[in-house]
């Protein structure tokens, strides 16, 4: 017995060597990626991967911030994100609700035409809704970027399938006090899907928060309005009339982390969220 | 939406003769005001951009030429151009060998980690957490990351790390042939897993635990457990996800257009039909790569289909 639980203990060791493993390579990139963004000028070196900054320094930080213009960048974000969200969210639970909730005729059929978005390829409608917004006279402003994919199937289906777990018998109670269908979503509905109108909005607020092809052809030439992802990707700073100077991509480091850490704080306050959208919609 | 609701019901007041009517469709009425936005919205950005898009891959649309020449029906002139156009094929050919590497990279890495997670006494969820927070890197950020690497210069990281493992001379990764191809793929190959892993955890998890327990009556072998239990069981999942890699591998887009741009060796099918549409600016001609690209996608899920029947009637 003992020395088949010390076996057993070996092979654990290896596994838990293995996953580190894997968590110290994903880690690596962003790690040298960070010592870079904090190198001062001064101390940047020529052909040596430095694993440790030689010294902390925030002022590339505040110059990228500044130079790359991240502040109106984040201020557009956070405006597409929350609006988009906010939207997106009333929407799918209003849908979900009705589909799971209500008997009425042509429910399967209106469930079917929602799902039939999931065989179609986005790329196929990133032309016709480029066409639509240019006619609709809206390319260049802020609502091109919210407007397509407010409607989301995976969120229709998400929050349906949670609702299937909500009985009937709580909404039959509060229909015969009296409540309106609208009245009974947002105080009943509601707080019972709790669990997954959270997942989706957290799932849609990073999406959101990291798209850049939709807002770079919506937004076209408008870049007073372009999201962080699109000001990150139009940073390249020129160091001594060079754009492959080594500081150059310090500061270009430095942008990067700080379009990313946002993102990477909100999933280690809503972890959970994260991995439970996958488990609630049987996405397997 | 809340005033047509009251709107519907003082109108089911009023109107006394009518009053069967409502309440016969009552709950339609209620159902299909409620979709009335959704239903409108996904119409608008989904159906008719779905039909338009097909029609307009029957037409010789150019938005530069349009307003000079109108835009003509020339039926299936577009596929037949598809098909002689070389750079289809390339696009093909790259989209192709990217989705065969993600495909067997973010399925095998991500199963072997599931289950070398799932394994663990301790930990599990810790494990989950540090390796599935690349998910959220954005393709902006994973763009500068790779460039940062991959730089052609003797200081760029990965001529660094050439430099000191083989003594190779710097090479200038997206402009060569053999490596430009291959150095956008390495970011997603290591960070591109992570979907992968929690959605065969959630499987693994999902195996109810009544058949670990009968079979742990009949051997006390793990890895016969693991062969006979989960692998049979946890085999639909893995084909599922496996398709869906195709589907998205041959949609891939981000890297080539941000890191390489306007690099043939790179070129995959949609950054293409992106040039072509958004570029170049024949609406027609694209809108046709993409219905093909439709076609390939809907062959991929027929087939899915079949197979998938074909396990239920085996069961």
């Amino acid at each position: 017995m003992n020395s088949q639980a010390k076996r057993f203990n070996i092979k654990g060791v290896i596994v838990v060597i293995i996953l580190a493993f894997f968590v110290v390579m994903q880690i690596f990139p962003f790690w040298l990626s960070i010592v870079q963004s904090l190198q001062p000028k001064e101390f940047i070196v020529m052909n040596t991967i430095e694993l440790w900054p030689q010294a902390f320094s925030i002022k590339n930080y505040i110059t990228a911030w500044r130079d790359a213009n991240l502040e109106l960048g984040y201020l557009w974000s956070l405006i597409y994100t929350v609006s988009f969200t906010a939207i997106t969210v009333v929407v799918c639970l209003i849908t979900a609700y009705v589909l799971e909730k209500k008997r009425f005729k042509g429910r399967d059929f209106v469930f079917l035409f929602f799902m039939s978005a999931l065989m179609v390829p986005g790329e196929i409608l990133l032309i016709t809704n480029y066409l639509l917004i240019t006619e609709l006279q809206i390319l260049g402003t802020p609502f091109a970027v919210i407007m397509p994919g407010l409607v989301n199937v995976f969120g229709i289906f998400l929050l349906k399938q949670f609702m299937h777990s909500v009985p009937d018998s709580v909404l039959e109670s509060a229909k015969l006090d009296g409540a309106g269908e609208l009245r009974l979503i947002f105080t009943m509905v509601l707080p019972l899907a709790m669990p997954a109108v959270a997942t989706y909005c957290i799932m849609t607020f990073t999406a959101q928060w990291n798209e850049y092809l939709w807002p770079q052809l919506a937004l076209a030439d408008s870049s007073e309005f372009y999201n962080v992802q699109l000001r990150l990707l139009l940073y390249r700073p020129i160091i001594d009339g060079n754009i492959s100077h080594p500081y150059a991509y310090a500061l270009r480091m430095s942008a990067t982390m700080l379009t990313l850490i946002p993102v990477l704080i909100v999933y280690f306050v809503f972890q959970k969220h994260f991995t439970e959208g996958i488990s609630i919609s049987g996405l397997k | 939406m809340r005033e047509d609701v009251i709107k519907e019901q003082n109108k089911r007041q009023n109107n006394a003769p009518k009053k069967s009517f409502f309440i016969k469709y009552k709950e339609e009425i209620i159902a299909y005001s409620l979709l009335a936005f959704p239903l409108i919205w996904f119409g608008i950005f989904f159906v008719v951009g779905f039909i338009r898009g097909f029609a307009f891959s029957l037409t010789d649309y150019d938005l530069r030429f349009s307003e000079i020449r109108g835009i003509n029906f020339i039926w299936f002139e577009n596929y037949k151009k598809l098909f002689s156009d070389p750079n289809v094929w390339n696009g093909l050919k790259v989209s192709f060998i990217w989705t065969v590497v993600m495909l067997v990279g973010n399925n095998g890495l991500g199963l072997l980690m599931a289950v070398l997670i799932n394994s663990l006494k301790r930990g599990k969820n810790g494990f989950l957490a540090a390796l599935y927070w690349p998910t959220l890197v954005s393709a902006a950020v994973s763009t500068q990351i790779t460039m940062y690497f991959f730089r052609p210069t003797a200081d760029g990281v990965m001529n660094i790390i050439m430099n000191q493992l083989f003594g190779l001379e710097p090479i200038a990764w997206f402009e060569n042939e053999k490596t430009a191809l291959l150095s956008l793929m390495i970011q997603p190959f290591f960070l591109g897993f992570s979907m992968k892993m929690m959605i065969y955890y959630a499987g693994i998890k999902g195996i109810p635990k009544l058949y670990y327990e009968s079979a742990s009556l009949e051997t006390n072998s793990k890895w016969q457990i693991f062969v006979h239990i989960t692998v049979p069981l946890l085999a639909p999942v893995v084909f599922l996800n496996v398709i869906l890699s195709f589907i998205d591998g041959f949609k891939v887009l981000g890297p080539m257009q941000l890191i390489t741009p306007d690099n043939p060796y790179t070129e995959s099918l949609v950054y293409y039909l992106y040039g072509e549409a958004f570029t170049k600016t024949k609406i027609g001609y694209a809108s046709a790569i993409a219905f093909f690209l439709f076609a390939i996608i809907m062959v991929i899920t027929v087939l899915q289909n079949i197979v998938k029947k074909k396990e239920v009637s085996y069961e």
